[in-house]
């Protein structure tokens, strides 16, 4: 199984070197303005994450299934090489923000060095559950199909959760709304919540791995 | 000698085409080709026996067990390169060290040498014949047990088929190994297959030995009116065209002593495919 999460990291190394220029280009530029830190975080932390999902493309690309159907390595084994591919680039994704939150806090700036470590962990953790929805509609449908499957669903989500607030608000102004979160914000246990959010990643991630694998079971390559 | 293949009433549907039943065998040290028209169901039947397809029905035995536990003692090309094109030969040895328990490295770049495939350049500047040869490495820098081919030599040039033929022979000079191949390219099965399958729309025609199948058909050309007092049982094809009129005829050497004023010549394979498929039933 390593060797195809090798054969993943592999096929992204021309994708990745081109997303580090950027973010070293971007990350200079934010020397300037240690705020704009918090941004290059999020947009690195949600790109490396679903990077993963190129490689479904490139797999297509040159029909890999077929040849990797014949190696010794079980349907679930190379389910899981893609999902390890997802969580070795998080890993490394984390190393990074973490070394630059290091850096400011090495110089003084304690509320940065918070910010991007915070902003950081939830982006990683949004990107993990971007892949935990996507991964198995792009087994069922392939990368294309199953990206803009993908896209509908969120647009659905994103509708039917913006007109539920729209009916839980709707006799309440905007400043209502705005007291309700800072206050439900205030009154909130981070620690408990960031240990929820974490479990509910590991279970989001385990349930699409294995509907996943029952997809990928079926499938003649 | 223990059969390396052993595949009993294999099925695989699809909506459009039906692959089977099939069975034949395989036996250590021999090579078995593969023959068929193009949609005949080689390929389909060389996915559903690794479980790249999921068989309908049938049993299948590699090396005396189920595929699945066989995997690591066969080598596999299937009909092109299939590593992603911007990676090089190094990587794909890279990747498949960590698959193979018993990848040999130093074999790997001893094949890539021989084959003339340089380690360091990226497939996607390889001509076709190259990306076979790098495949071809892939399959045999393991030590397989069980090679199987589907259109390996295709793309090659002659120089290169007949070295990879040769190495083809030396690969079952071991009892224990044996090679699956299916080829279009009928005259390298000529040289090196001991058994011949031929798939016709999704079932087996002929299947035998080759030397046997090759000695027991052969061509009869002869005029319409000696064809037509010829009683049809003998003739399995005909071929009638405005000028000749041709018949393929099983039993040679039968067929000649009961015939001793017709001509018939031995056929090759390319010749017997035709007859089958464009050939009328006498």
């Amino acid at each position: 199984m390593s060797g195809l999460v090798l054969k993943d990291l592999f096929c992204l190394k021309k994708v990745l070197r081109n997303y580090l220029i950027i973010i070293a280009v971007y990350f200079f530029i934010s020397l300037a303005h240690p705020a704009m830190l918090t941004g290059l975080v999020t947009v690195m932390s949600v790109l490396l994450c679903m990077l993963s999902l190129n490689c479904f493309a490139f797999d297509q690309a040159c029909k890999w299934d077929s040849y990797g159907g014949a190696l010794p390595v079980t349907r679930n084994q190379t389910v899981l090489a893609r999902y390890c591919t997802t969580l070795v680039l998080t890993a490394f994704t984390a190393v990074c923000y973490c070394l630059l939150a290091l850096g400011m806090y090495l110089v003084g700036n304690h509320e940065t060095a918070l910010g991007i470590v915070l902003s950081g962990a939830l982006c990683s953790i949004a990107g993990l559950l971007i892949n935990a929805v996507s991964v198995p509609l792009v087994y069922q449908f392939g990368p294309e199909r199953g990206r803009l499957v993908f896209v509908g669903l969120v647009a659905i989500i994103a509708a039917a959760t913006a007109a539920g607030i729209m009916v839980i608000t709707r006799n309440s102004t905007d400043a209502d709304v705005f007291v309700m979160l800072v206050d439900a914000l205030e009154h909130m246990n981070l620690a408990l919540a960031a240990v929820a959010l974490v479990l509910g990643c590991i279970a989001a991630l385990l349930i699409s791995y294995g509907i996943s694998c029952a997809i990928f079971r079926k499938k003649d390559l | 000698m223990e059969n390396c293949v052993e595949i009993s009433g294999l099925v695989k549907r699809y909506k459009a085409f039906a692959l089977g039943p099939v069975s034949f065998q395989l036996p250590g040290g021999a090579i078995l080709g593969l023959i068929g028209e193009n949609g005949a169901g080689k390929t389909t039947l060389l996915k559903s026996m690794l479980g790249i397809c999921n068989p309908s029905e049938g049993k299948i035995k590699l090396l005396g067990t189920k595929p699945a536990a066989a995997k690591q003692d066969i080598g596999v090309v299937l009909d092109d390169c299939f590593f992603y094109t911007d990676l090089k030969p190094k990587d794909a040895g890279a990747v498949l060290c960590h698959v193979y328990r018993d990848w040999d490295n130093a074999l790997y770049e001893a094949y890539l040498k021989k084959f003339d495939v340089p380690a360091n350049r990226v497939i996607k500047e390889f001509s076709r014949g190259m990306r076979m040869k790098l495949s071809l490495a892939c399959a045999l820098a393991h030590k397989p047990k069980l090679l199987v081919l589907d259109e390996a030599t295709a793309g090659l040039d002659p120089v290169v088929r007949d070295e990879i033929l040769d190495d083809l022979l030396d690969f079952v000079s071991d009892e224990d190994h044996a090679i699956l191949i299916s080829s279009h390219i009928t005259s390298d099965l000529e040289k090196v297959a001991d058994y011949i399958v031929y798939l016709h729309r999704g079932t087996i025609l002929l299947q035998g030995e080759k030397d046997r199948l090759l000695e027991s058909y052969g061509r009869l050309a002869c005029t319409r009116d000696a064809l037509s007092k010829i009683d049809p049982s003998e003739l399995v094809r005909v071929k009638k065209s405005q000028y000749t009129t041709e018949a393929l005829v099983q039993n040679r050497s039968q067929f000649t002593r009961r015939h001793p004023g017709l001509v018939v010549e031995p056929v090759s394979l390319d010749q017997i495919m035709v007859f089958m498929e464009r050939g009328e039933r006498p």
